[in-house]
């Protein structure tokens, strides 16, 4: 890992308290691997993946309160701190750039393990698998199926996997630069809960499962430009600090 | 005030300025700070003194850098180059009030994040700065435990945060400190070891330290304060070092019934039923001659109280 990379991560790590990165680094990630692991044992299989989309986005959303809170709100924290290094927006710019990196990460790594967890249940025989689930899922879409993989194939599944996590980055990315615009918690958990509604909605897609790959492309290009939105509006407002604006 | 200046460039304790400002303006809605010239004397403590909207966090924020809106030019430590940039950064530690750090950041974060953004920050000297100030850590440069550093700034009290401040700054490497109203939030017994601080830093610094902070509690403040500025509606309205305004301003009091003569004379004069207390600029002394009455050096405060009353609009009597 180049230098610079090294400082990057330094820059967005110092911005994380110890509790922030036990809770979100780790534990977060694995409980919602754990939670669709879960909900795919009781009897949806591959299906469980998507719970992991769907809770993403309510997590990351509720947790940026304690990062960036209200970080372009009109009544935001000068932060004269930073404006008092010569380094300083720089810093603050990347660790606004590696939490959008740290969020895809998460998003990846909680839904492949969840599928990798899946996998090996099915594997494993199933244990404790209900009896009676449609291998076809819901009105013949796919959704909710036991065994994507064994549906569509093994390519459209790793691509309906992309969707997924490209899908939950998305809207986590997109939500947490709306929340910013408050200070308030509980405006980052209604817009939490927004986001995954429309993450459940946005899973319908995969009914789509032919053209995947274009959604899963369509979703990380929303991504980038939320991503970009949000680095854009949370650095004007923290530059507009030295020009009272 | 040009002599003054005079006098300080020819005195041969003083090193050369450590701010040169000119022609700063900077305009709000109501408000419009104007300082055709500044400039601090290196190697002292210069303390800033003004009524509340006279301008002075407006005058510190310019000359700390991070407020970039303003008319004019500022030279920091005898450069030729204007303005400010990461070099200059690097040798000045600023505090200032309100936001300062995030409020969700903890002590340790604080840490932290000061190792990045500046590359003479002392991690030891940090953690032994918080220790001396009761906000954690130990004298020995550890922390005193989870319980100190895990704490967020939103849950210190003013005090406490103003002291995280000042522990921050004083971790670094520095050649000019700007703080904005230390001792307010302080405690007098945290004065009294702020003026401590101060008085260590400039002695460690050999001269080539200063100190420039803003303050309402002058007489806690004095007996650190070199050279004073007092400012009023965006304007420096007087400036020198202590001693040569304890010679320029006298301490006059005299019987009541001189009060009435006395009060043509004197710079501003306070009046009881016993009788009167003002100061006079002391070249007007001689105009004093036939009244009954003692002088003395005033305090700074006295000065500054004196200054502010001669500039302020504010209504100060019912008459």
């Amino acid at each position: 890992m180049s230098r610079k990379m090294r400082r990057k991560i330094r820059s967005y790590i110092v911005f994380t308290s110890l509790p922030y990165r036990i809770i979100v680094y780790f534990a977060l990630p694995v409980v919602v691997a754990a939670t669709g692991f879960w909900a795919g044992t009781q009897g949806i299989g591959d299906g469980g993946v998507m719970f992991a989309a769907v809770l993403l986005p309510l997590a990351e959303i509720i947790s940026d309160n304690w990062l960036f809170n209200g970080i372009q709100s009109r009544d935001m924290a000068k932060m004269d701190y930073l404006k008092t290094s010569g380094r300083g927006m720089a810093v603050m710019r990347d660790a606004l750039v590696m939490d959008l990196l740290r969020k895809f990460l998460t998003a990846a790594g909680s839904m492949a393990l969840c599928a990798a967890a899946i996998e090996l249940w099915k594997a494993g025989g199933m244990p404790g698998a209900p009896e009676g689930m449609s291998m076809g899922g819901m009105a013949g879409t796919g959704i909710f199926a036991r065994d994507f993989s064994g549906i569509v194939g093994r390519f459209h599944w790793v691509g309906i996997l992309f969707y997924f996590v490209l899908l939950s980055w998305f809207l986590s990315v997109l939500g947490t630069f709306l929340s910013r615009y408050a200070c308030m918690v509980w405006i980052n958990m209604l817009i939490g809960y927004i986001a995954s509604i429309l993450a459940a909605l946005g899973l319908f897609g995969i009914g789509l499962w032919q053209y995947i790959w274009f959604l899963a492309a369509f979703a990380g290009a929303a991504g980038v430009l939320a991503g970009v939105l949000a680095v854009k509006a949370a650095m004007k407002k923290v530059e507009g600090g030295y020009y009272d604006k | 005030m040009n002599e003054t200046m005079t006098r300080i460039k020819g005195d041969s304790r003083i090193q050369d300025s450590v701010i040169t400002a000119r022609n700063l303006r900077k305009k709000y809605r109501g408000f419009e700070l104007s300082v055709p010239r500044l400039e601090l004397p290196g190697g002292f403590a210069t303390a800033l003194i003004g009524e509340n909207g006279a301008g002075k966090t407006t005058l510190l924020n310019l000359l700390a850098g991070i407020r970039l809106d303003f008319k004019g030019e500022i030279s920091y430590f005898g450069r030729q180059e204007k303005g400010i940039d990461a070099s200059v950064q690097e040798r000045i530690g600023y505090t200032g009030p309100g936001s300062y750090f995030l409020p969700q950041w903890t002590i340790s974060q604080v840490e932290e994040i000061s190792q990045i953004l500046f590359s003479n920050f002392h991690k030891d000297r940090f953690s032994a700065l918080c220790g001396e100030l009761g906000i954690g850590g130990s004298a020995s440069g550890e922390w005193g435990g989870f319980r100190y550093s895990s704490r967020e700034i939103k849950k210190l009290s003013d005090g406490n945060r103003m002291k995280l401040m000042l522990a921050a700054v004083l971790a670094r490497d520095t050649s000019l400190l700007i703080l904005d109203e230390p001792a307010s939030p302080l405690d007098p017994l945290m004065r009294d070891k702020l003026c401590d601080m101060i008085r260590a830093y400039l002695e460690e610094g050999d001269g080539e330290r200063s100190v420039f902070f803003s303050t309402h509690n002058i007489t806690d403040m004095e007996n650190v304060t070199d050279y004073a500025v007092i400012m009023e509606h965006g304007s420096i309205v007087e400036e020198g070092f202590v001693e040569d305004l304890k010679e320029k301003y006298l301490l006059v009091k005299g019987e009541a019934a001189d009060a009435e003569q006395a009060g043509k004379i004197l710079f501003s004069m306070n009046r009881s039923a016993y009788g009167f207390e003002g100061i006079c600029l002391a070249e007007n002394l001689d105009r004093l001659a036939g009244m009954d009455v003692a002088v003395e050096a005033p305090g700074l405060s006295q000065i500054c109280v004196a200054v502010m009353k001669a500039n302020t609009r504010l209504k100060l009597s019912a008459d």
